[in-house]
Formats: C-alpha cells, structure tokens, sequence
C-alpha cells in the first residue's frame, strides 16, 4: 500500500483554513470584504466573546441567489474572476474563492442572502464544511453571515487564541482600515450587545477626524500627487508630529490595505532628517495605481503585495510625500490656526490628549469611554477606540522648541555654516543657508501675493546687459521681480539698470546675484510649475546667506525667529533638510548613560 | 643684540604694533615682530604684507643686531613684568633672553633675515595735516564702507586730493559718508584718488598728536606720525563717481535735536523687521512721527517728535541702522536732514560745520509700498 495519499477534501480545507483564518479578527477582514466587493453602503458587524463565540456581518449588498449561495462555499469558487488574465487586472478585495470554504470548513456558519429581484431569502446551514440545511424565509436585500464557534474543530487553533479582549482589539484594528479606506460606507460594531460605534456615511475628512481624532489632524499634510502613472493622496503628518511605531501608518492600494516596508522608508525618506531617528511618521495614504503593476496574489490574506517596480514605487511615495512638505507654502494648510507653537502646548497638555486612553487597560463593556459616547447618543468621535487597540503608539512630541535663556550663550556658529542652539529637548543643528533661503522662499510667495518686499534705493545703479534670451526672460519675470523688491529700469532691447534691491538682502554685490538669479531660473524653469514658485526658489536660492558667512549672535537669533515664523521651517525649497535635531535621549545613549 | 629698555616703553611700543599681527597666515614668520636694535633705538616692525607698522623707541644698545619673535608671548610677557629696566639680549641660536632684577626668560625666535622688507614708497606727493583731524577724518568715514569682497573699491576709504581740499569718502552703495578739510600743506598739483584699506586706517586714527605725514605712491601709502609709521597696500580699484550721485536740489530740510532724534530711532526700531531695521519718517510742518512695524512678529513702535521742516509733506523709509550710525557720527547738538522725495538720497549735515571741516552723510531711502 502505498504511504502518500491524497487528502480528503475536509482536512485539505482545514489546512487552507489555517492560511486564511488565523483568528476572528480575519474571518471579520474576509467577509467586510465580500459585502465591500457586493457593493454595500451599510455594514453591521456583531461580536460575541471576541468572536469566538459569535461573528456575524449583515450588509446591504447585492446578495446571491440561491444557486449562487450553495456554490459559494465551495472552494475556488468566485463571481470574481473566471480567466487567468482577470487576475492581472483584478481590482476587488477577493478573488480566490477561498475564503468562505475555509470558514465554512472551521465553523457553523448560517449564510442568510437575498437578492433585490427575489422575495424570499435563502437560508443555508453549514456544518463541518456541509451544507446540512437549506431553507426559505423572509429577509432583506444583502447577505448576513452568521459564524459561530469558531475552530471548534481545531482545538490547537482555538488554544493559541488570546483573550476575548485581545480578539477583540484585533476585529477593531481591521475595522479601522476599513472605516479608513471606505468613508462612503457606513460601518456599525456591536460588541456583547452593545453598540460600540457606528460611523455613518460622510467624506474621507470627516471620517478621518472621527477615527484618527481633530487634534491629530490639525497636524497633517495633505498629499495629493499624480505621476509615474500612478495617483497619490492622503495625509501625512508634519514632522513635529510622529509615533514610536508603525502603529498609525496605512498605505490603501486601490482600496485594499496593505503592507509595505518600501513605502514606509519612502515616506521616512522623504522628510529627510527632519524626525529623529527612531521615529516614524503617521501617514494614510491612497495609491491609485493600474493593477498591471503589482501582484496581490502572494499571500492569502492579501496583506502584502509584490510589486514589479518596488524602485518605482518608492518614487512615487518619495516625490509625493515630499512635495506635499516642500510646496506646503503654495498649499493652504488645513488648519491655519494650528501652528506648529500651539500644537506643542497642545499636546503637552495630557488632558485633551486623546490617546492617553491607550496607557490604560481597555475593558471593554466595564470602563471604555466608548460606551459611554455611545449611550449618550452621539457619534462624535470613535478616537479613544480606535486608539485602544494601539497600546504601544505613543505620541512624540517633537517640535524643536526654542527656550527663553539668554540667548547669546544657547546659539553658536559651527564653520561659519551649522548655527548650533539648544532646545527644549537636546540640541538643534540648523544649516545656515537652508533656512535662510526657506525664509525668503516663504517671503517670496507672501510677496507675490500679498506684501511686496521693500526696496532700498541703490547709490549707484547697476547697469547690466543681456542676451537677448536671457533679455526676454527677464522682461517675462519683470513683473515679479518687482515685487521681490528689484526696482528695475529697462534700455533698449538688452539692458537693464537696477535702482533699487530687496532691503531684505544682505548688502552685497546686486548684480552678481541679479544676474544667479536669472540663470538659476533659466535653469531651472519648470514649466508645469507656477513661475512664481522657479522665482522664489531661484531668488531665495541666491539671495541667501551663504555657507562660510560668519553671522553675529543677533543674526543668528534673528534667523532662527524667522525660521520658525515659517509654516514650514523643517525642509528647504529644493527638499534638503534645514534642521536636525541631537535628542538628549541620544546623548544619554551614546554615552551609554541608558541603553 | 643687547639692549637695556624700561618695560613700560618697550609695552606702549609692542601694544602699537600688535594689532597688526594677522591671527590667521600661512606664513609662520608674520606671527612673530621684528625688534631691530641699532644707534640708540629699538626699532619694532609687525606686518600682514598688507599693511605693515613700524615704530621705534629709544634704549640704550649694547650690541647692535636684530630677532624675530613670537609676538603674542613676547607681548604677554613684557605686559605683565613690573615696570623696571630689562636687559633684552638674543643669542646665536637666536634665542631671546629677557632679564630683569628677579626673572630670567628665554623665548626661541628666527633670524630677522626671514622676515619680509618694508615696502618702498615713491613720494608721489606728500601732504601734511594735524594728526588729530586725521583721526577724525578717518573716524567720520570708515564706518560707511563695504564688507563685501566683490566690490574691493568700496571695502576701503577714497583720499581725494583736489587743490585745495582733501576728501575722504567711504560708501557701500547704500550710504555715503564724506569728510572735506582745507588745512594742509601739500606738494601735490594734480587731483589724486587713493583707495586705502581701513585696516590701515584704524591704525592711522590712533595717533592725535602733532602733524601726519601722508606720503603717497605708486602702490602703497606711508603715513608718518613721528616715531611711528604705518605703511598700506593701496586698493588698486576704480572708485565709483561718487559727486554725481551726490543730490544737490533736495529741497525740504528738517532740523532736529540730534540725541533726541537718535533715541527716538533706537527705541522704535526695537520693533522693526530685524532684517530690515526698516522705520517710516513721517515730516509735516511742526513735527516728525517714526513708525517701525514687524509684519511677522505683529510689533509696532511711534514715536512723535518737534522738529522744524521746512517744505511739503513727507513720508519716507529708512534702515534705521543707517540712520542711526549716520546720526552717531554727528557732533553738533543739532542736525539738519536735506530730502528731496520718498525714492532719493537724504543728506545728513550738522547743523554748523566746524571751521575748514565739511561733513555730510547721504542714506538712500528703502522705498514704501503705499
């Protein structure tokens, strides 16, 4: 007799099952994404004992018929895809055909559907992967899949699960991304018969305030980038703002949440040494992008995606998320308000800080102030929540505060090029020349629209003469140039006479930097940009203290002032970062004070 | 060499020509100060090949001869020893020795053949002028010029000998500052423009006494004040037109209390842009409102003051730190400012010159966007 056999259908599904449902938490992943992909708007999710005991999802969606449902549970069977080729441009959650075999083969599970066009639902009752009993009754449009002791027959499976709170915690963290990536549908959790929230239909925004909280809001940035054929948008956090772990970062690749090493150290990248070391930046973040171009067919569970061009990706976040700091000046911010100043205050303030729920031991249906939101009848905020199932996230605040010491002994010019000062937190090093231009490039932008940068009058004009190219650039920029504050005379078809320069400047050789200026921006002109911002980039490139300027304490203080005075004070026009920060922490650890 | 030299002659003549000792140079030997003892003088020398000092004292030489030494410890040691005769010898391994009644010190120097030669002035022409109006002349002047090595003309002071007027200008573009004297002797017939570095200069304005010899040549300038002289590469630059600039139709004229005007603008420019330091004149008939306002931080200074003004209406902007150095050269109780509109020079004058002196000052205005 021969040793190898070919497994009986129902231990071969035990064994897929293992791959696809790990614990309640995945069952809840696989069937929000069976009524997402059936089109719903409205989803119900109720659990008993962290859903070991009962998990049950009733959405508004399509619905099968019931020839449809007895097939359903069969494995590889998908309404999905029916070629190979579909899976190249596959755009819904499943595909496989496998999820519902796998829970069926693990669980009693009772499918309740009925499509819009029939008037009866069917009923259908699974046992050990049969299908033992199936009935009419009445129902409403959509499907309800009811699971219920779950692993019953896999006592090693159901050991290794945690506890009801833990489970879950896990169902929450799910229902999170979902909530996230959906704010057109409107999710409901009932947990031990009570409901815990229920987030009614609205735009992403508002669905973000609800889940991530106002506060934490008011420090993002929005991020909205179409290139490389792909479309970016979301939100990051300003780089005062970032967490100890991964906990608050989601990448949605069309939709579905995902995983990726490469994207997060793209978006880490991209804020240059603006955070410390260490800490990771919040980010949500959307990617469109043609399905062609990554394969989701890797894992069961779908979590992680292989892309073709893992380079091209990291591109695509790096550039977005980067031009969303840089440009930020063009950008109206979301929350003008919300200073980077106040926002420290803020957060050292522990009593409005919403994840300070997380240091406490969630008791679900004891003591979380989720029920109690709840019973009050609002649907304010889900914050305190969400944030429970986070409990290692802390919040840094990382905002390089300066201190009112007497100053002259807290700031030093290291080489005539790094101004050295001392913060709240451990030292900051600033880089002359980057900050300096940040401030003009900010200046620039306020002058083009709103104050014009003062002229000081020249003793002598400056007379300088042109190509007739680099002529018909400077009478298309005259205009701005103006406003930058160079009052500007012009002779003939190649000359110019300079009268006045920007007061803001440095005293120093008006020509020569009239004349950087105008070959920068000939440089680089880009002419999908605003000519105002290649402007303000030439002119504050070249109107900047230099790197090997010797500055007097004052200067320095007064650089740093006005650095800070910038929305965006972390990061130069050209993407270079302008401060970094030396923590005490990490001090005390490379002296090995602490380890 | 040996000689024998009182320490607080030998400290007045090393703290003269120390300043000059560069800090920073490549070249070793320009750290140190040449000492020359010869024919009952002590002859010390410091140099930076730009500008060099030299001044001479009188000890009694034992044996002719001449060192190198380093100038800072030399200097150090000579200040603090107690003010009684020294007997200064070096060796054949030019080492220095300094004895006095308890000390004995040995400082290890160079042979003064290392050390680089004086540069030779051509008398082009020579003029003679109280050395106190000199400094005063330089001190009046040197504040205005440019710090920017691109434009090397304006980094220093222009001597303008015309007839009977010696002239010194200074201007970074943004101020001018000018100096006219008429008392002098000279050899000199034609017009002379000489561009001189202020390194040299702030050496100049330390002596006030008796009469300076300023000789003039091709490409150095040697000013002789009795025991000292200075000795200066000339900048080799073409100094702007600096008279047509100079406007001479500005008709509105306001004359104020200097101190108080000073003041005013100290205080208030606490609150301007401290980039810009940009105030806001505004003149009428009987008094003279300044405003400084910081877009950015929201701050905001005025002051009201009497002042006389004669001519229409006013309001012009100014870099108070312009001003304010400009008002700070004034020595008259009163100063008087010449304008003619918001976008041209304003002249600063004091109220009375002093005799065969002129001074005047021109700040340009920053223009107002309103």
């Amino acid at each position: 007799m021969s040793k190898i056999k070919i497994l009986p259908e129902h231990i071969a599904n035990k064994i897929a099952a293992g791959e696809v449902v790990e614990r309640p938490a995945s069952v809840v992943k696989e069937l929000i994404e069976n009524s997402i992909d059936a089109g719903a708007d409205e989803i119900v999710i109720t659990i008993k004992g962290g859903g070991k005991n009962l998990i049950q999802i009733i959405d508004n969606g399509s619905g099968m018929t019931q020839e449809d449902a007895l097939l359903c549970v069969e494995r590889h069977a998908t309404s999905k895809i029916s070629a190979w080729e579909d899976l190249e441009h596959v755009r819904s959650f499943g595909f496989r055909g496998e999820a519902l075999a796998s829970i069926c083969s693990v669980a009693d599970v009772d499918i309740k559907t009925r499509v819009k066009e029939s008037d009866v639902a069917a009923l259908l009752k699974i046992h050990a992967g049969k299908i033992s009993e199936v009935t009419q009754e009445a129902g409403l449009a959509g499907t309800s899949i009811t699971v219920k002791n779950l692993f019953y027959n896999v006592p090693a499976r159901r050991n290794f699960l945690k506890t009801n709170n833990t489970e879950f915690r896990h169902i929450a963290g799910v229902m999170k991304k979902f909530a996230i990536a959906y704010p057109q549908i409107e999710f409901t959790l009932i947990h031990e018969d009570e409901k815990i929230f229920q987030l009614k239909k609205s735009d992403l925004p508002t669905r973000l305030e609800k889940i991530i909280g106002k506060d934490v809001m008011s420090y993002t940035l929005p991020v909205d980038k179409d290139q490389f054929g792909a479309h970016i948008k979301g939100y990051i956090s300003k780089p005062s703002f970032s967490y100890k772990t991964h906990g608050e970062q989601f990448l949605f690749l069309n939709g579905r949440p995902i995983t990726n090493r490469t994207a997060s150290y793209a978006v880490f990248s991209a804020y240059g040494h603006s955070i410390p070391k260490g800490d990771k930046p919040f980010f949500i973040l959307f990617l469109e992008w043609n399905p062609e171009e990554f394969d989701v067919n890797v894992h069961p569970t779908k979590a992680e995606v292989k892309f073709k061009d893992e380079q091209l990706l990291y591109r695509i976040v790096f550039h977005a998320v980067q031009d969303s700091m840089v440009t930020d000046a063009l950008i109206p911010t979301m929350d003008n308000q919300a200073s980077a100043e106040t926002a420290t205050l803020h957060l050292n303030d522990q009593s409005v800080l919403p994840f300070e729920t997380q240091r406490r031991p969630v008791q679900f249906g004891q003591t979380a102030v989720a029920h109690e939101m709840v019973h009050s009848g609002h649907e304010e905020s889900v914050v305190q929540f969400f944030s429970a199932d986070e409990q290692k996230t802390q919040v840094q605040k990382q905002l390089v505060q300066r201190q009112p010491v007497n100053p002259s002994t807290l700031v030093w010019q290291l080489h005539n090029r790094y101004i050295v000062s001392q913060i709240k937190s451990g030292i900051a090093i600033i880089d002359q020349h980057v900050a300096h231009e940040r401030i003009l490039y900010e200046r620039a932008l306020d002058a083009f629209d709103h104050n014009p940068i003062f002229s000081q009058q020249l003793l002598f004009p400056q007379t300088i003469e042109f190509t007739p190219e680099d002529y018909a650039i400077v009478e298309h920029i005259l205009p701005l140039m103006e406003k930058l504050g160079f009052v500007v005379k012009t002779f003939g078809k190649r000359t110019i006479v300079v009268e006045a320069v920007p007061a803001d400047v440095r005293l120093g050789n008006e020509q020569k930097i009239l004349l950087d200026m105008i070959q920068h921006y000939k440089d680089n002109e880009n002419h999908d940009l605003d000519p105002r911002d290649s402007l303000a980039k030439s002119f504050s490139c070249k109107t900047a203290i230099k790197s090997g300027d010797p500055l007097t304490v004052d200067e320095m203080n007064g650089l740093i002032d006005q650095l800070f005075a910038c929305k965006f004070p972390y990061v130069c026009p050209h993407g270079r970062p302008i401060i970094i920060q030396l923590t005490l922490d990490e001090l005390d650890r490379r002296f090995m004070r602490i380890t | 060499m040996k000689f024998i030299v009182t320490q607080a002659d030998l400290s007045k003549a090393l703290v003269k020509v120390i300043s000059v000792v560069p800090t920073k140079t490549t070249l070793p030997v320009l750290g140190n100060i040449l000492m020359t003892a010869k024919d009952g003088f002590l002859n010390l020398t410091a140099t930076d090949l730009d500008v060099s000092i030299m001044t001479k004292i009188s000890v009694d030489v034992k044996e002719p001869g001449g060192i190198t030494v380093p100038s800072k410890q030399f200097n150090e040691l000579v200040k603090n020893l107690p003010n009684i005769p020294l007997e200064i010898s070096s060796d054949a391994q030019y080492k220095l020795l300094v004895k006095c009644d308890k000390g004995d010190y040995r400082l290890s120097g160079e042979t003064d053949d290392d050390y680089p030669a004086l540069p030779v002035v051509d008398e082009k022409g020579i003029l003679k002028i109280d050395a106190k109006v000199l400094s005063r002349m330089i001190g009046k002047t040197s504040f205005s010029v440019s710090s920017d090595p691109l434009r090397p003309a304006l980094t220093g002071v222009l001597f303008q000998v015309m007839g009977s007027e010696l002239r010194l200008v200074a201007t970074d573009g943004h101020r001018l500052a000018k100096m006219t004297y008429t008392k002098f002797e000279s050899n000199i017939k034609d017009t002379l423009n000489v561009i001189v570095p202020t390194k040299a200069l702030s050496e100049v304005a330390k002596e006030n006494k008796d009469v300076t010899s300023i000789n003039f040549g091709q490409n150095h300038i040697r000013f002789d004040m009795g025991d000292t002289q200075v000795y200066s590469r000339i900048l080799e630059e073409t100094y702007p037109d600096y008279e047509r600039v100079i406007p001479s139709n500005n008709d509105k004229k306001m004359t104020a209390e200097t101190h108080m005007l000073a003041d005013a603008f100290k205080r208030v420019s606490i609150f301007a842009n401290p980039i810009t330091h940009q105030v806001r004149m505004g003149m009428s008939k009987k008094d003279l409102t300044i405003t400084a306002e910081d877009m950015d931080g929201g701050n905001k200074g005025t002051e009201k003051l009497k002042v006389e003004f004669e001519g229409d209406d006013l309001q012009i902007g100014y870099n108070a730190h312009l001003l304010m150095s400009a008002l700070n050269n004034i020595d008259t109780d009163e100063v008087q400012v010449h304008f003619k509109g918001p976008t041209s020079a304003g002249i600063i004058t004091p109220s009375h010159q002093v005799e065969n002196e002129h001074q005047m000052m021109l700040v340009m205005p920053v223009r107002l966007n309103d």
